[in-house]
């Protein structure tokens, strides 16, 4: 990869390095971390009692909110197809399981009021995070994110071998989370309009409702496509991540599979008890010895 | 009558003689009698006393108007006779005459059924079951000479009313009518029976008792109006009413068409509510039927894919939803209009008070939440249908993108797999 340093953003600046043979040019990421940014990092960081390293990518209330959430998803997207199956030899022996639609859509609305509560819960905790204590935003796309995309690819298709450094989420994780996201939006939204429908007529003309009911089924259907497809194909089958699960993932899984976050967390933790903020960390960017680890996997 | 053939004329020739004085009589007390009976008739309209039959009926048939009652099985013998009454134990009298075309043309008549062969079995003896021994006299009043008065003779009969006789004799249908009348233990009419109602109708109230017939799609509305005469004149005032009495049209459906003939049942029972999606749906999505009027046989599929019938009352669900509109919900039960008569429940100004009946606080935006049964890709929903398609196009792009980067990353991995085993094996 040919990396013109001209066309970078003003976050990024060139910096000549000759340390890999097949790297022209290796290029870092400025990032200016507040305290609270170092303490996370350091919290981050856990020793088990035979003194092996571990981080903790997600603390347990973020694990229990997910498992919150997976449930939830799941018995959205099944009480939904079943309605919108409703005729098919599976949905009526569904609609019988639950002694009719009306019951059926009882627990859609009741998972739709959890799933609104996690909603709640999340933005909350994003607003606090990073409006009021003004820390890095981990899930916001930055240019860096659409390079590192395009060089996967790139090395996905054989074309180049070098292979990016991947921070705390890829492109394709955050496309993920800001589909999924704006897909339970607007699924809310529109799920409210069908809801209550004498409400919305109140204010809006009645044709809302039934768009409302179109849009609703796209939205749902995306999100299950960007969930049971795209992510779990991510997390399970690319590569086998099972950290929101237990929370944890060696040095060794960091270094590979993020290894831009790795050296984010140990830079970070070692500017705790400094005595000005926000500190001033550089993070390198592209051909880093992950590709290493790749040229060693297919020698194996 | 029958003659005798000639093989008997040589043996018995004394009954023969008999027999022809017997059959000349009997032809014109049949004439008379016939005559006598018009005039009878006449004269009950009339107030006008039949002429009496029974001058003298111990020295036997005298007057030429009087056949022998006597003879088993000639039950018009006595049941001809317009002056044969009956009073029930609760005084009530009635006519126990039977107008002899009124079964002759009958279709039980056609098939070869006598009186008391099926129907009328407890009356093969006399006196009859039902009636005490100290009948006769009521004939034979020569005997304690009581004369009948008014030319009435009153048998008092075992029965508390008439209706009484009715249900009685009604069991003897099932004798040959069998899955028929075992399927009427089905019906509301029988439930409401069992629940007391003596005047629920059986068998003989809509096929009547003696003049037996098939009840057409002509005469079935006449036969269900002699009790639901509300429900009967608010269906004749409707587009399928209406249809039917104007020209007998074909296409539309009568009373039974809906609530079935033996097996009848309204829309208290929650099977029937369930029902009638199929009921109205079947026509209503037929276009060999719907194409003649005009009217979209889309009806079905689009209520069953909105929000009432997403409930899919008539598949094959055990659970159907009764709380959701139903066909007669919106469009009345036997009101059913056009939707561009004025008087119409779905006419589009009286959509709101339609919608009213379940979603209490309609205000007027809210009949515009449903369709009225256009399909999405309509001409009339263009803006649905131009979401729909921009979000199914949006979906499928997206859908697309997501295909293309997993097959670009699950190629490297069975590449990279199918590597690291060669490399193993060598």
């Amino acid at each position: 990869m040919k990396n013109n340093p001209s066309k970078r953003s003003k976050q990024t600046k060139a910096v000549e390095l000759n340390s890999s043979p097949s790297a022209s040019q290796l290029s870092t990421i400025t990032r200016f971390i507040s305290e609270a940014d170092a303490n996370d990092a350091l919290k981050q960081i856990k020793t088990t009692k035979d003194g092996r390293i571990l981080f903790e990518r997600y603390n347990l209330v973020t694990r229990i909110l997910h498992l919150v959430l997976m449930v939830t998803i799941t018995v959205l997207a099944f009480t939904g197809l079943v309605q919108i199956n409703h005729g098919s030899n599976f949905g009526q022996s569904m609609l019988n399981l639950v002694h009719g639609l009306n019951n059926l859509q009882e627990i859609h609305h009741a998972f739709a009021i959890l799933l609104a509560l996690l909603a709640i819960i999340h933005l909350v905790e994003i607003m606090e995070k990073y409006v009021v204590r003004r820390q890095h935003a981990s899930m916001v796309p930055v240019s860096y994110d659409f390079r590192s995309f395009l060089q996967m690819q790139r090395f996905n298709l054989g074309i180049s071998k070098d292979k990016p450094r991947f921070d705390r989420y890829s492109l394709e994780e955050k496309a993920v989370y800001w589909l999924a996201g704006s897909a339970i939006v607007i699924l809310g939204l529109t799920g409210v309009f069908q809801w209550f429908p004498l409400l919305v007529t109140e204010f809006l003309p009645g044709k809302v409702v039934p768009i409302a009911g179109i849009i609703h089924r796209w939205e749902a259907i995306l999100l299950m496509i960007v969930i049971f497809v795209w992510h779990l194909y991510q997390m399970l089958i690319s590569r086998t991540d099972f950290s929101i699960f237990s929370g944890l993932k060696s040095k060794e899984e960091m270094q590979k599979e993020h290894s831009l976050e790795l050296e984010y967390i140990e830079k970070a933790a070692a500017a705790v008890g400094s005595p000005t903020w926000p500190v001033k960390i550089e993070l390198a960017l592209v051909n880093d010895p992950d590709s290493r680890i790749v040229k060693s996997e297919s020698t194996k | 009558m029958t003659i005798p053939k000639k093989k008997n004329m040589k043996k018995q020739t004394k009954t023969f003689q008999k027999n022809v004085l017997i059959s000349i009589f009997a032809g014109v007390s049949f004439i008379l009698f016939s005559a006598s009976a018009l005039t009878a008739k006449a004269g009950v309209l009339n107030t006008d006393p039949p002429p009496d039959p029974f001058q003298n009926p111990l020295s036997g048939p005298t007057t030429s108007s009087l056949r022998n009652p006597h003879i088993n099985g000639d039950c018009l013998g006595c049941h001809g006779n317009p002056s044969m009454m009956g009073i029930t134990k609760d005084g009530e009298e009635i006519s126990l005459y039977i107008q002899p075309s009124e079964h002759q043309d009958s279709f039980h008549s056609r098939e070869g059924g006598g009186c008391s062969k099926f129907c009328h079995e407890a009356q093969l003896t006399y006196p009859h079951l039902k009636s005490p021994a100290d009948s006769c006299p009521i004939c034979h009043w020569k005997v304690t000479n009581k004369p009948p008065q008014e030319n009435k003779l009153i048998f008092s009969l075992d029965y508390n009313d008439a209706r009484q006789i009715a249900l009685d004799t009604n069991a003897s249908c099932q004798k040959c009518h069998v899955e028929i009348y075992e399927s009427t233990t089905d019906s509301a009419h029988t439930r409401i029976m069992e629940e007391g109602n003596r005047f629920a109708p059986v068998c003989s109230d809509c096929h009547s008792g003696h003049d037996i017939s098939l009840v057409t799609r002509q005469s079935v509305s006449d036969v269900c109006k002699k009790c639901h005469l509300a429900e009967y004149s608010t269906y004749k005032g409707s587009v399928h009413g209406s249809a039917l009495e104007a020209n007998g049209n074909p296409d539309v459906p009568t009373c039974i068409t809906c609530h079935g003939s033996h097996v009848v049942s309204g829309p208290d029972i929650a099977d029937f509510r369930a029902a009638t999606v199929k009921i109205c749906g079947d026509c209503h999505s037929d276009h060999s039927i719907m194409d003649k009027y005009n009217i979209s046989t889309d009806v079905l599929s689009t209520y069953m894919d909105d929000v009432h019938g997403v409930v899919d009352f008539y598949r094959k669900t055990n659970f159907p939803e009764v709380t959701r509109a139903a066909c007669f919900d919106c469009h009345g039960k036997h009101n059913i209009l056009g939707p561009d008569d004025p008087s119409s429940n779905v006419y589009p100004e009286n959509l709101q008070s339609t919608c009213q009946k379940c979603h209490k606080d309609t205000n007027i935006r809210f009949p515009q939440t449903w369709l009225s049964h256009k399909t999405i890709g309509s001409g009339e929903n263009i803006g649905l249908s131009l979401v729909n398609k921009v979000l199914m196009l949006f979906v499928i792009l997206i859908a697309v993108a997501i295909l293309i980067l997993i097959i670009i990353d699950a190629r490297r991995r069975i590449s990279l797999k199918i590597k690291a085993r060669s490399v193993h094996e060598e």
